[in-house]
């Protein structure tokens, strides 16, 4: 008996301590994970009633803004009224294409059309005073302007991607237009006689097959070309405003159904 | 998982400790909550839109939003901040200073984390590589292959953030460069699939490493009328991805649209607009559900 007690206790004492151990091991075991539980979501817009502002950040910014101000606050022209993009045509996409059919005519007299590319358009205008800043925020990009020699039997390719696209902003001469419809479009103007090449005015991010348009890209590849014009666009934009426009004679523009939806 | 669901699930990890009947099971401890403000699309939009008559006159500006993160820091206790891409272009800020500015500042206000929209290429991978040093948060990508440019190794595919009790899993995905951006503009990076990649980061986060929850970054662009791939499809072959903060197409949501993600739980889409117009604000409460790592414990796919 004498002998068996130690024993007894000993083994009650083995058992408390691996079942302590088991309980350590599994207490360890247990991994506290949050449940997240989502309350809310909204967007803060800005309240410009209250004069919210930050003495670090201004702090940041002013000696960039000043140099800035130096050359962008400039008045380069005026608009007769606010304008924004829209498709499949709207007033700053017609007021820009002529612009750039205005001055790619003056150094190719046969020009067909101009194509720009509505995502390239990034601010809506005031009307009113155009600074030369505003022009930088419509046109930031360094895009250049380029001539594309189409091939006329590439013209339903082009309709098509402007048609996928819901419309972008173009200008075509002698009042032509362009019938959409989902996934077509065909373009009508008068062509002149023998006339084998259709003479495009955009930008080298478009004539390098930027925006989906492959068909200018391989214009070359079907017996076209592209040739580059060593002005970029914004710059085309901020003449058209310093050149033909002043505080009585605003630059306008109008919805000219250069982009008819629906089946002819 | 909505406060509906949240209610269900507590009844049925609730009957489970009837059950089970152990008392190492804990339920429903309130724990700090977690605010995640976000943006999108800011464009080098570091002043306000101007008072011309404009759509958005007055709107946004960097110091204005910079006062408004502050003020949301001092009211909540776990605040995270994330970018969705498109930084840079957009104004002569970007012409004149390449991105740099616009660096300077989102460190300054504490970002902790962002990804690249196709417009952060616009000064080519020269541009943007110059412009890191500026950078003291983490740019995400998970899809952009950069191993044979200039910027290798310069990002990561994800980051954990750690907030008070919260363990957040935050990853990056952007958009096909390919038509989008100039070829010499991202040069040898190499596009993969965002679906692909977004849904290996987020099994690493959620189930290897264990966040408690997991953000995509996204500059895909909210939906399309074509089958192009976007944050739509992106949450609907998705598995463990609990919200994805979007950008590119410019979207306006005001609140975040729920979706359902592969196994059928829900998962919310957000998108602020753009120009920095809006800062985006999500609220998480949190409770801890303490889960034995056995495999009997079947009530972790609750969690």
């Amino acid at each position: 008996m004498t002998s068996v007690q130690p024993y007894r206790r000993s083994t009650i004492h083995s058992n408390l301590w691996l079942l302590g151990l088991a309980l350590g091991i599994f207490i360890t075991s247990c991994k506290s994970r949050l449940t997240p539980t989502y309350v809310s979501g909204e967007l803060k817009q800005f309240d410009t009633s209250v004069v919210l502002h930050s003495a670090e950040i201004d702090a940041i910014i002013t000696p960039y803004r000043n140099e800035l101000e130096l050359t962008m606050t400039d008045t380069v022209g005026y608009l007769a009224r606010a304008m924004v993009k829209s498709r499949p045509e709207g007033l700053l996409g017609n007021l820009t294409s002529k612009m750039v059919f205005d001055y790619a005519r003056t150094i190719e007299p046969e020009l067909d059309m101009v194509v720009m590319n509505h995502g390239g358009l990034r601010t809506p205008l005031p009307s009113g005073v155009i600074t030369r800043s505003k022009v930088f925020e419509l046109m930031p990009f360094d895009n250049e302007l380029a001539i594309v020699d189409l091939p006329i039997e590439r013209l339903p390719e082009l309709a098509r991607i402007i048609a996928v696209k819901g419309g972008d902003p173009i200008w075509i001469r002698d009042e032509g237009y362009l019938q959409i419809g989902d996934s077509s479009g065909t373009f009508h103007f008068p062509l002149r006689e023998g006339q084998k090449m259709i003479r495009i005015a955009t930008s080298n991010y478009l004539s390098n097959g930027g925006d989906h348009y492959t068909v200018f890209r391989s214009a070359p590849e079907h017996g076209g070309q592209i040739r580059l014009q060593g002005i970029l666009i914004r710059d085309i934009f901020m003449n058209a405003f310093i050149n033909d426009s002043d505080k009585d004679h605003p630059l306008d523009a109008d919805i000219n159904n250069i982009i008819r939806s629906g089946n002819e | 998982m909505n406060r509906r669901d949240f209610i269900r699930n507590s009844v049925k990890v609730g009957a489970g400790i009837a059950v089970g009947g152990s008392p190492l099971w804990s339920f429903g401890k309130a724990l700090g909550g977690l605010t995640i403000l976000y943006t999108n699309d800011w464009h080098s939009r570091i002043d306000p839109f101007p008072m011309d008559g404009g759509r958005y006159e007055g709107l946004g500006g960097a110091s204005k939003r910079a006062a408004l993160i502050e003020k949301v820091r001092n009211d909540s206790s776990n605040v995270i901040l994330l970018d969705a891409g498109d930084i840079f272009q957009g104004t002569p800020y970007f012409n004149y200073f390449g991105g740099e500015l616009e660096f300077k500042l989102m460190s300054a206000m504490g970002y902790d984390a962002v990804t690249l929209g196709n417009h952060d290429f616009d000064a080519g991978l020269d541009g943007l590589a110059k412009q890191l040093v500026h950078a003291r948060f983490e740019i995400l990508t998970a899809n952009y292959d950069f191993s044979s440019t200039i910027l290798k190794n310069k990002f990561q595919p994800s980051t954990i953030i750690k907030k008070g009790p919260w363990k957040i899993g935050v990853l990056g995905v952007g958009i096909d460069l390919q038509n989008l951006v100039p070829a010499e503009h991202f040069g040898a990076t190499r596009y993969t699939d965002p679906i692909a990649a977004a849904n290996r980061e987020a099994d690493h986060l959620k189930n290897k490493l264990k966040c408690d929850l997991v953000i995509c970054l996204s500059h895909l662009g909210y939906e399309y009328r074509s089958d192009k791939v976007s944050d739509v499809h992106l949450a609907k072959y998705s598995e463990n991805i609990d919200l994805i903060l979007g950008g590119h197409t410019h979207t306006f949501l005001r609140e975040p649209v729920i979706l359902k993600n592969k196994i059928g739980k829900n998962i919310r889409v957000c998108q602020t607009g753009w120009a920095g117009i809006n800062l985006g604000k999500i609220d998480y409460e949190a409770h801890t559900i303490s889960t034995a790592a056995n495999p009997h414990s079947t009530m972790l796919k609750i969690c």
